[in-house]
C-alpha cells in the first residue's frame, strides 16, 4: 500500500514538458500540451510548446525519417519509440528509424553537455556530444541497446552503473510486455546480486 | 584458504577469455563483442538457511561474482548472444549454506524489416529464489537446476502486429523441495493493434502444460487470455496492465489425495514505469492469478506487487530503493489452507569510483509470515564490495 502510495503521489509531482514524436509513413506528428506540429517533406520544420514552459525546435527529413530536435525555454521530455530523451535548452539531438525491425537510433548533436534518455525498465543513458545509441527490437518485444559512436554511461534497471563501448555486446532493455510465469523470451544481460531479486 | 581458492577461481574464469578471443580470431569473427565483470564482496546474512528459529544464527560470506556478455552480430542486422553470470558464497561458519549460483543463456536473434525471430536458451544452477519460491522454502535453501528453451516470432502488419511462440522448462529440485520438480510446455499467440501511434491494444492466449514428476503433485493444464494495453498508457506513465481469465485444470494422480481442486477466476498483471525526472524514475508492477502449488494444495492463489524507485544523485553515486509483497493462498481441498505473507525491502547504493571501477552496497529484508507452524522467517542481507567492468 505503501508503494502504491508513494507511485501516485509522485506521478502527481510530474512537472516536465512532454513532447511526444510519432512518425507514420512521411509525416511526423509532434504532440505538445499547448501545441501539436505535423511535419512531412513540404512542412520540413516546426515548434511545439508545452504548458510546462519548455518548446522543442524540430526539422524534419521525410526521406530518411530523421527528426533533429532541439530544447529552448526549459528542459523538455522527448518521447521518441519506448526512449525517453532529456534536453535542457540548447541541448539537441537527432532520432532516426532504421531498416530493421522496430530499429531506431539516437544522437547528441549538441555542441556540450550530456543528454539523459531513460527507457521503461529505468535504465539511464548518459551520452555525451557526439555519441549514438542504436536499438532494435526483438522477436518479444524486448530491445538490444547498442552504442555506435563514443562512451555511453549506463545505469541499469537495479541502479547499477558502467561505460559502454562501442565494443560491448548490446544491452537487452525491456519494452513495455511483461512475461508472465517468468517466462523469458530475450536473454537479459548476465548481471547477478543487487536488491532486486536476488536473496541468497 | 578460502580467499586463495576464490581468487584461483576468479583467474580460472578469465582465463576463458584467452581460448575464446583465440578461437573467434581463428574463425575470423571480427565482430565479436566481450564484456563483463568481476567483483569481490563481503556479504552479511542474518538466516542463510531460511530457518524459522534463531539456532542457526547468522554468518558472514566472501562472495565472488563474474558475468560475461558475449555477442557476434552475422549479417548486418542479425545476432548470436550468450550471456553468463557466477556468484559464489563462501561461507565462514555455515559451510552447508555455501553455494556457487550461475546462469548460462544463449539467443539468436534473426531480425528483418517487419519481423523478427528469437530462439533462446538457458540454463541456471542456483540457490537464488524467485519472490514466488521465496513464499515456498523455508527450513533449509532450495538449489535448483532449471533449463528453458524456446523461440518467439513476430511479424510489424502495419497497425496489427501478431507474435507466437514457444517455452518449455524443465525444472529440478534439491531433495527437500523435489515436489517443485516439474516440465512444462507453454504455447502462445499475442496480437496487437495500434490504438494510437505509441499505445497498443493487445490480446494473449497462452496454454501451458505442467507435468508434475512427484507422485503426490497432480499434473494440470492451464489456459490464460489476457486483454490489455501497453505503450504510452498516460502523459507520464508507460508500460502494460492487463487481465482475463485463467482456467487452470489438474489431471488426478493416483498417490494425490487432492481432488476436485481446480482454478477459473481472474488473472491480472501490470507494470507501469513513471520517469519523473531526469534523475529519479520508479515503477510499480503487480500480478495475480494461479501458481503451481507445492506439497498440499494443487496451486496458490497468489498476489504480489513490487515497487521500485532509483535515483542518481550524480554523474557517480545512484542509490535505489524496493519494496515488494507477496500473498500466496494455498488452494489445498484438504483441511490445511496455507496462508503465506512475503513482505520485503531493500535499498542498493552505486559509487562509480572510474569510469570501470564501482562499490556497490545492498541492503535487504524479508520476512515470511505462514499460519502454519514452523514455516514463516526473516532474513536481512547486507553486501559491499568492489566491482572492476570489462
Amino acid at each position: 500500500m505503501a508503494g502504491f502510495f508513494f507511485f501516485t503521489v509522485l506521478v502527481a509531482a510530474n512537472g516536465y514538458s512532454e513532447i511526444t514524436l510519432s512518425q507514420s509513413g512521411g509525416n511526423l506528428k509532434a504532440i505538445g500540451s499547448d501545441k501539436t506540429a505535423q511535419l512531412n517533406a513540404e512542412t520540413k520544420s516546426g515548434t511545439v510548446a508545452d504548458l510546462n514552459g519548455g518548446t522543442g525546435e524540430l526539422t524534419y527529413d521525410a526521406a530518411t525519417g530523421a527528426v533533429d530536435a532541439k530544447g529552448a525555454g526549459a528542459t523538455i521530455a522527448l518521447t521518441y519509440s519506448i526512449a525517453k530523451i532529456y534536453l535542457d535548452p540548447a541541448e539537441s539531438v537527432k532520432v532516426r528509424p532504421g531498416e530493421g525491425y522496430g530499429e531506431f537510433s539516437i544522437l547528441n548533436t549538441s555542441g556540450s553537455g550530456d543528454i539523459i534518455v531513460i527507457m521503461p525498465d529505468m535504465s539511464k543513458l548518459s551520452m555525451p556530444p557526439g555519441s549514438q545509441v542504436s536499438f532494435i527490437k526483438t522477436a518479444d518485444g524486448d530491445y538490444y541497446m547498442k552504442v555506435d559512436s563514443g562512451i555511453v554511461q549506463y545505469t541499469d534497471p537495479a541502479g547499477r552503473t558502467h561505460a559502454l563501448y562501442t565494443t560491448t555486446p548490446p544491452i537487452l532493455t525491456k519494452g513495455y510486455e511483461t512475461q508472465p510465469l517468468g517466462r523469458s523470451g530475450g536473454v537479459a544481460p548476465g548481471r547477478s546480486g543487487g536488491v532486486a531479486p536476488a536473496t541468497p | 584458504m578460502k580467499l586463495k581458492i576464490s581468487a584461483a577461481l576468479l583467474l580460472s574464469c578469465a582465463l576463458c577469455l584467452i581460448p575464446f578471443t583465440a578461437y573467434a580470431e581463428l574463425m575470423n569473427l571480427r565482430g565479436v563483442e566481450v564484456s563483463g565483470d568481476v567483483g569481490e564482496s563481503i556479504s552479511y546474512n542474518s538466516n542463510p538457511g531460511y530457518s524459522s528459529t534463531t539456532e542457526e544464527g547468522h554468518d558472514f560470506a566472501n562472495l565472488m561474482n563474474f558475468d560475461l556478455n558475449v555477442g557476434v552480430p552475422f549479417n548486418n542486422l542479425h545476432r548470436y548472444t550468450i550471456n553468463t553470470w557466477t556468484n559464489w558464497y563462501q561461507y565462514f561458519n555455515n559451510q552447508k549454506y555455501s553455494q556457487v549460483n550461475l546462469r548460462l543463456a544463449q539467443a539468436v536473434d534473426l531480425i528483418f524489416n517487419k519481423a523478427a525471430f528469437n530462439l533462446h536458451h538457458s540454463y541456471e544452477h542456483s540457490s537464488i529464489p524467485t519472490i514466488e519460491e521465496a513464499g515456498i522454502i523455508s527450513n533449509g535453501i532450495l538449489k535448483k537446476d532449471v533449463n528453458k528453451f524456446g523461440f518467439a516470432m513476430s511479424n510489424d502488419l502495419g497497425k496489427m502486429k501478431t507474435e507466437t511462440g514457444f517455452d518449455m522448462e524443465i525444472y529440478r529440485a534439491n531433495d527437500l523441495y523435489t515436489p517443485l520438480d516439474r516440465n512444462t510446455y507453454a504455447p502462445y499467440v499475442d496480437l496487437a493493434y495500434e490504438l494510437t501511434p505509441v499505445l497498443d491494444g493487445y490480446t494473449r492466449y497462452t496454454y501451458q502444460r505442467a507435468d508434475r514428476l512427484a507422485s503426490i503433485m497432480n499434473d494440470s493444464n492451464q489456459h490464460d487470455i489476457v486483454a490489455g494495453l501497453r505503450g504510452e498508457i498516460s502523459k507520464y506513465l508507460v508500460g502494460q496492465v492487463g487481465a482475463g481469465f485463467t482456467a487452470m485444470v489438474f489431471d488426478q494422480k493416483g498417490d494425490s489425495s487432492i481432488q476436485n481442486d481446480n482454478y477459473y477466476g481472474l488473472n491480472f498483471n501490470g507494470s507501469l514505469t513513471n520517469r519523473l525526472t531526469k534523475y529519479t524514475s520508479q515503477k510499480i508492477a503487480a500480478s495475480y492469478g494461479p501458481e503451481l502449488g507445492y506439497n498440499v494444495g494443487n496451486f496458490y492463489k497468489n498476489f504480489n506487487v513490487t515497487y521500485t524507485l532509483t535515483h542518481k544523485l550524480n554523474r557517480w553515486i545512484t542509490v535505489s530503493g524496493l519494496v515488494e509483497y507477496e500473498n500466496m493462498l494455498d488452494s489445498s481441498g484438504q483441511n490445511v489452507n496455507e496462508d503465506i505473507d512475503l513482505f520485503g525491502y531493500g535499498a542498493h547504493v552505486d559509487w562509480l569510483l572510474a569510469k570501470d571501477l564501482s562499490w556497490r552496497s545492498d541492503f535487504k529484508y524479508g520476512e515470511k509470515d505462514s499460519n502454519q507452524a514452523g514455516n514463516s522467517y526473516k532474513q536481512v542481507i547486507v553486501q559491499s564490495g568492489l566491482f572492476y567492468t570489462f
